[in-house]
């Protein structure tokens, strides 16, 4: 797949990451705990679907610094699975079985997995509409 | 094993500009695996 090279990779300056960022220390901090605890979405869901936007792009700025990620281009899909697999294990199986914290659910893993993808268009959203809408806008210009 | 490695972080040619490019790929590796966990940790602990 043809990368846009115009399009830098920001890490700690990334919009949706300071946005995600915010949403999750704002339902975290002001919003969860003025909610019953019956409440479903807010309390068990909302912050994991923000994980990956609002947690891999220091991730990756670290690797970057590391040496281990060559370029400052947008999370690839490869990326992006590989760290929910990674926090899948580390939050719903190690967390509550070895450090006995959090809860295993495998809904998580599935706002994970919902979070990443709706991540990873938005990161590549040039690259996703030039390699899947190309064809139609050659089309368009193409005389009658 | 450790163009395997490089394969998939992309990192065929490191940055010329990067400070820790003598560092070998090894010891990066435990690096990131230490801030990984580290970061790990942070997460699971504060949410």
């Amino acid at each position: 797949m043809p990368r846009d090279l115009g399009s830098a990779f920001h890490y700690g300056r990334d919009v949706l990451f300071l946005v995600s960022s915010a949403l999750y220390l704002t339902n975290r901090f002001f919003i969860k705990p003025h909610l019953s605890g019956h409440e479903y979405f807010f309390h068990g869901h909302f912050n994991d679907c923000l994980l990956v936007p609002a947690a891999l792009p220091l991730f990756l700025g670290t690797y970057r610094a590391l040496g281990l990620r060559a370029a400052d281009i947008p999370p690839t899909w490869r990326e992006v699975l590989a760290h929910v697999v990674l926090w899948s294990f580390f939050f719903e199986v190690l967390g509550p079985d070895w450090l006995h914290r959090g809860t295993a659910d495998a809904w998580d893993v599935l706002c994970y997995a919902a979070g990443g993808l709706a991540a990873w268009l938005l990161w590549n959203r040039r690259t996703v509409a030039n390699t899947y809408f190309k064809t139609s806008a050659c089309e368009r210009n193409m005389p009658q | 094993m450790a163009a395997h490695i490089k394969s998939f972080f992309g990192s065929h040619s490191l940055a010329a500009d990067n400070p820790v490019r003598h560092i070998s790929l090894f010891i990066r590796l435990f690096f990131a695996a230490v801030a990984v966990t580290l970061y790990n940790l942070v997460i699971l602990y504060a949410s």
